[in-house]
């Protein structure tokens, strides 16, 4: 017995938007028994194909917001619908719907690549005609094609990963959920998994991942939410999302850093001529800091202006604002309360007041 | 596109019973699958019993000198007991592949999978109890030919079988609850380790009923242990005595249902989402 999810004898706008998202949640609350409320009145809509991110420090709420859109949560109050089904009503139709790759690593280390996605597939009942062809194709996905037959527990992390992965495939769900997908993993393993990711979103599938790194999102998604304490504060593409920030930073060190020196090294870079308007030139201990949307573009240039009148640069540095960035932005607080974190902030917020003057 | 219109055909009606069925058995196939490539567990689990057969009956061997002793050959008098021993042991494995696969986060996949809850237990149960039928023919096979003998014949070996599952279904029961409450694979190893010694101790194993001090007499009616034996022991060696063997039954059932009702309780609270706060899980 099938039931009809939407009407559709006749005309519905409130369904025909419905059947293009692959998630609505309307004000999600959720509170554990212990008390904590991790989620609280968070309201989402993403369009079926998105690659969409969820940015937030550890403790923000990110994996129970995802454990109540693949049905192992009941959210307290509020509605879940998942691809147009309502998650409370339907589990199971939502878990036919959606793959899900939980922040740890879920395989079986005692059984082979191959026998982990033959399991997965009896998990998900696909048909027995197709499921070497399909175990085939995720390995090839996934890039385990030639240790499909070695057990799980000669893998390395980046590896037990992807097979993660592609076990959460094996139905082909037109949404899928990745908790922190990259977490633990060194930089060419994070790089390969980016690949593989947007891959599967480039095949039509819907990425729902959370992270705690922007540079992650802004690679990887077209549309971003930041979450702290459980609310959305923030929602928008990534460069919308570093426009807050104000762009890349370029650190300079000069060799000689008496008053004069440093304000003739400004004056030298402010009449270069190289910068926008939006770009801020501040002054730190032993140098210049500046900040532009264009950093990357007018890096070279500023360096040069500095070179022909004599003022030596002994390092420079270019960084991409972080997660970290974002968040003071936003909220005015960084991840960590600790009280050296805080310490560091302060005198990185002094410098910014410099920058913007 | 393959995935373009995915929302109707997930509309699937609830589960007949074809499907729960290939679910039990695509769940027993895996934990056979991994008690295969775990040979170190399926060794240490036949050969402490047999260790059991050969060292307590070269031990004990004059006790049936005793006068009252109702057997002419100890290793007869005590093969049912390690039968029982052996399936104590390998219901406290149970316990802790389950808690395994809670940490392996394996448990949360299932759970977000459309697979039958029921019959992810139900399948690896059936894979336990597949392993000590197996375990308890070698060490019937062994007892034989040190000179055992089973007066029942083959009925009476394939009914010591169903008792010993019968029996290791209280144990199993115990292991997963001790797992659910503790969520610790290793405290559930050690607790339902633990127990295995006293129970026996305080049970018609080593010696008849009759020979045990008062005190352990009245404790050994409250112990599975005493019904297992007894009912196996009636089996090979005085034949198809119901009054002990029906009684033994009706026991072990009541212990199966007590143990095995909490347990299902306990399970249904951990695969119904939202009611339980996770043990490890992140916010």
């Amino acid at each position: 017995m099938t039931k009809p999810l939407t009407t559709t004898n006749h005309v519905d706008n409130r369904a025909a938007t419905a059947s293009r998202r692959a998630i609505s949640l309307t004000d999600l609350w959720f509170t554990y028994y212990n008390g904590t409320t991790a989620v609280r009145g968070v309201s989402l809509d993403i369009r079926k194909g998105e690659f969409f991110g969820l940015l937030g420090p550890n403790g923000a709420g990110k994996t129970t917001l995802i454990k109540t859109l693949v049905t192992l949560l009941k959210p307290t109050t509020g509605h879940v619908t998942v691809n147009g089904v309502d998650a409370v009503e339907q589990p199971v139709a939502v878990r036919n719907s959606v793959g899900y790759t939980a922040q740890d690593t879920s395989v079986d280390p005692e059984l082979t690549a191959r026998e982990n996605l033959q399991y997965a597939c009896k998990m998900y009942r696909v048909p027995q005609v197709e499921r070497a062809d399909r175990i085939a194709d995720l390995l090839q996905l996934v890039g385990l094609e030639d240790v499909a037959d070695a057990r799980a527990d000669t893998f390395s992390g980046g590896m037990r990963k992807r097979l993660d992965i592609a076990t959460s495939l094996v139905h082909r769900p037109p949404l899928v959920f990745l908790d922190e997908p990259t977490n633990g993993l060194d930089p060419a393993a994070r790089l390969r998994l980016w690949e593989h990711l947007r891959e599967i979103n480039a095949q039509g599938t819907t990425v729902f991942l959370t992270t705690q790194y922007l540079e992650e999102a802004d690679h990887l998604c077209n549309r971003l939410a930041v979450i702290a304490d459980g609310e959305l504060i923030a929602r928008g593409s990534p460069a919308e999302l570093k426009q807050q920030v104000g762009g890349d930073t370029l650190e300079i060190t000069l060799q000689t850093t008496t008053p004069t020196d440093v304000a003739r090294a400004r004056r030298a870079v402010l009449e270069s001529d190289h910068l926008g308007e939006d770009a801020h030139v501040g002054l730190t201990q032993d140098g210049l800091v500046i900040s532009s949307p264009r950093t990357r573009q007018i890096g070279t240039k500023v360096l040069v202006a500095l070179e022909e009148r004599d003022l030596s640069v002994t390092q420079f540095n270019i960084r991409s604002p972080t997660l970290d960035d974002v968040f003071l932005t936003l909220t005015g607080e960084t991840f960590d309360e600790t009280h050296q974190e805080k310490a560091t902030l302060s005198s990185t917020e002094h410098v910014n007041e410099e920058v913007n003057t | 596109m393959r995935r373009a219109d995915a929302g109707e055909h997930f509309h699937r009606s609830p589960a007949s019973k074809s499907v729960v069925l290939r679910d039990i058995w695509t769940n027993f196939e895996r934990w056979n699958l991994k008690a295969v490539r775990n040979p170190f567990t399926l060794t240490v689990s036949v050969v402490m019993p047999i260790i059991w057969l050969v060292g307590y009956t070269q031990v004990f061997k004059s006790l049936t000198l005793l006068p009252g002793f109702p057997a002419d050959s100890y290793l007869a008098f005590f093969s049912p007991a390690v039968i029982i021993v052996m399936a104590m042991f390998a219901a406290a494995t149970s316990g802790m592949g389950l808690v395994d696969d809670m940490d392996m986060g394996i448990f949360n996949k299932q759970l977000v999978s459309p697979m039958n809850r029921s019959a992810m237990f139900v399948g690896k149960i059936c894979s336990e109890a597949l392993r000590l039928a197996v375990e308890v023919l070698l060490l019937l096979a062994l007892a034989l030919a040190l000179g055992a003998h089973v007066v029942t014949g083959l009925g009476g070996i394939v009914a010591i079988v169903l008792i010993a599952e019968l029996f290791s279904f209280v144990f199993v029961a115990f292991s997963n609850i001790v797992g659910l409450v503790t969520r610790r694979s290793d405290a559930t190893a050690l607790i339902s380790n633990f127990i295995t010694l006293p129970l026996v101790f305080l049970s018609s194993s080593f010696v008849p009923r009759s020979l045990l001090p008062a005190w352990i007499q009245t404790i050994s009616a409250f112990n599975p242990v005493t019904y297992g034996v007894n009912a196996i022991r009636a089996l090979m060696l005085d034949g198809w005595v119901w009054t002990t063997i029906g009684p033994a039954i009706g026991v072990l059932v009541v212990f199966d249902l007590v143990l095995g009702g909490f347990a299902v309780v306990l399970l249904r609270r951990a695969t119904d989402s939202g009611t339980t706060p996770s043990v490890r899980g992140h916010r």
